[in-house]
């Protein structure tokens, strides 16, 4: 247990200064990502605040909420993304449908530990969360939140639940690439582009079959809306912490059981993709 | 002349053929997925017309009609060559080594791309669409050259980002990030300019990139004026095009590939 703890840490010390390393090595270039990635988090949240501003306020929340909302998802998405974004880890699919898994096999350490430590960049993949957290710290100030050690508490059970929701979707859904390689090489980035694209809006207003629909079996609403209802106003212990917790287990547990039978599958069979040039059809 | 309508039509067929190689997963999984998207969205617009906030003469249905054309016209509104990931992957090198122009080449990809989507997606949207009663009349014909000259600009505009990749030395993420950031926002393909506030809409649906999705869509719906938005379409077609082939032309010799 010792051990593995200590192997875990020094596996994020390697990838992390990998990362430093990768990213100094011509400054030109990190200039130019820093730029666009950011751009690309303020663009994508700015036509739901800019409804918000136009309209006093969208699905129940003032433009501050709405704020607050945003800020929390790309805290708690940048937080996801700084440690399981690098190669591919948060898109597994890709991983498993390109035949990478094998890769993974003849290293001298488990498979957990790896898709736990292997996605950690620290350095080059921290604009999303920065920006979160200014966001973030904006509209709490905004608001006039008074913190408290429960609440931030709290905020950081969401945004453990966003991580958790986020990866067993795309190892659940992911592990059927296992099966058809070349059909849902892709199916990682289309779920979890699906998340992005709809749990920035504020939920407030749809169809009660709807709204029951994006906080359990597509939980869309319980990686920002309902997190941010919940430190804003008191929803009741039931739907703050019970739901979110019951979900994100039951979508852990599916992800684990598909993966282990995904990865017999796989070492049966492994993955036909390749020629013997090399090329993968 | 009729050969190289040929040789189009060929190119294009190949490309429809190529869309079912992924298999039926994949296609129906992105298709399913984009619809989900679309049914969230329109939800969302019901949602806050429920809630009674001052619209300022945008109808609910407009706002409807704007989401579904937006997301059944989509490859036409946000033209995606595959430009960008050929320069990468090398092969963008083999279009020099075949008897037809590489404009040509890659817009009967493009447009090839597009029929299968739109058998899938885009026909489904609108019957379903139709059947839920939203009214998908057009406000104006003018959308019927508005569209055509927004796909024109979007093969323009598109041409122009291939040689941003090809001056990056082919740093694709950025090339992509930056892109995705202009045409969240700035392209009108997912809130109305309408919808924005400070009259920012007004200057956006102007420029070159707002005319992209934004003006068909407002010509369609009736959000925007047709008689502005279809000259300053022309304008920007007339800046833009000679823009790409001048740029294209002279990253030529810079076009770097990884290949395999």
């Amino acid at each position: 247990m010792a051990d593995n703890i200590r192997s875990i840490f020094r596996l994020y010390r390697l990838y992390a200064v990998m990362d430093l390393k990768w990213l100094i090595q011509d400054w030109t270039n990190t200039i130019i990502i820093l730029v666009s990635e950011s751009l690309q988090t303020l663009s994508s949240m700015a036509g739901v605040l800019l409804l918000a501003v136009r309209f006093g306020g969208v699905g129940g929340l003032s433009a501050d909420e709405v704020l607050f909302l945003l800020g929390f998802y790309e805290l708690a998405h940048g937080v996801a993304w700084m440690i399981f974004g690098n190669y591919n880890i948060a898109h597994i699919s890709r991983r498993i449908g390109r035949g990478q898994v094998d890769h993974m096999l003849i290293q001298p350490r488990p498979l957990w530990m790896q898709l736990l430590t292997e996605g950690f960049m620290p350095f080059s993949g921290s604009f999303g969360l920065i920006l979160g957290i200014v966001l973030t710290v904006t509209a709490v100030s905004r608001l006039h939140i008074a913190l408290s050690p429960l609440w931030v508490l709290m905020l950081c059970y969401y945004i453990l639940i966003h991580i958790v929701l986020r990866l067993a979707q795309s190892a659940m859904y992911g592990s059927l690439a296992f099966w058809y390689p070349v059909a849902c090489e892709e199916i990682s980035s289309t779920i979890l582009d699906m998340n992005t694209q709809v749990a920035r809006f504020p939920l407030f207003g749809l169809p009660s079959w709807l709204m029951a629909v994006f906080h359990t079996v597509l939980p869309i609403g319980l990686l920002a809306y309902l997190p941010a209802l919940a430190l804003l106003r008191d929803l009741g212990i039931h739907v703050e912490i019970t739901l979110p917790f019951i979900v994100a287990g039951v979508f852990v547990t599916a992800a684990v059981i598909l993966f282990q039978k995904g990865l017999k599958h796989y070492e049966q069979y492994s993955c036909q993709r390749y020629k013997d040039m090399g090329h993968r059809c | 002349m009729k050969k190289t309508i040929r040789a189009s039509l060929a190119t294009m067929k190949l490309c429809l053929k190529e869309q079912t190689y992924f298999g039926l997963i994949y296609l129906v999984g992105q298709y399913v997925m984009q619809a989900a998207v679309l049914g969230a969205l329109i939800m969302i617009w019901r949602s806050l017309f429920m809630q009674g906030v001052p619209t300022e003469g945008m109808t609910l249905n407009q706002l409807y009609v704007y989401t579904i054309l937006s997301t059944a016209l989509s490859p036409m509104l946000n033209v995606r060559t595959p430009a960008s990931g050929w320069l990468h992957d090398g092969t963008m090198l083999g279009l020099y080594q075949r008897p037809a122009g590489v404009f040509m080449q890659l817009t009967a990809h493009t447009v090839g791309g597009w029929a299968m989507r739109l058998l899938c997606l885009s026909v489904p949207v609108l019957a379903v669409s139709l059947l839920c009663g939203v009214d998908l009349h057009p406000a104006s014909p003018w959308f019927l050259v508005s569209l055509p000259l927004a796909v024109l600009q979007g093969f323009a505009v598109d041409y122009l980002f291939a040689c941003l990749l090809i001056r990056m030395h082919n740093l694709e993420w950025c090339v992509h990030c930056l892109r995705e950031a202009l045409t969240a926002l700035f392209t009108g393909s997912l809130i109305p300019f309408a919808a924005l506030p400070w009259g920012i809409g007004g200057w956006l649906q102007l420029s070159p990139l707002g005319t992209l999705a934004g003006a068909p869509l407002a010509v369609y719906t009736g959000l925007g004026d047709p008689t502005v938005l279809i000259p300053v379409q022309i304008l920007w077609n007339m800046i833009l095009w000679p823009l790409a082939v001048y740029c294209f032309a002279a990253s030529r010799e810079r076009m770097v590939s990884y290949g395999g």
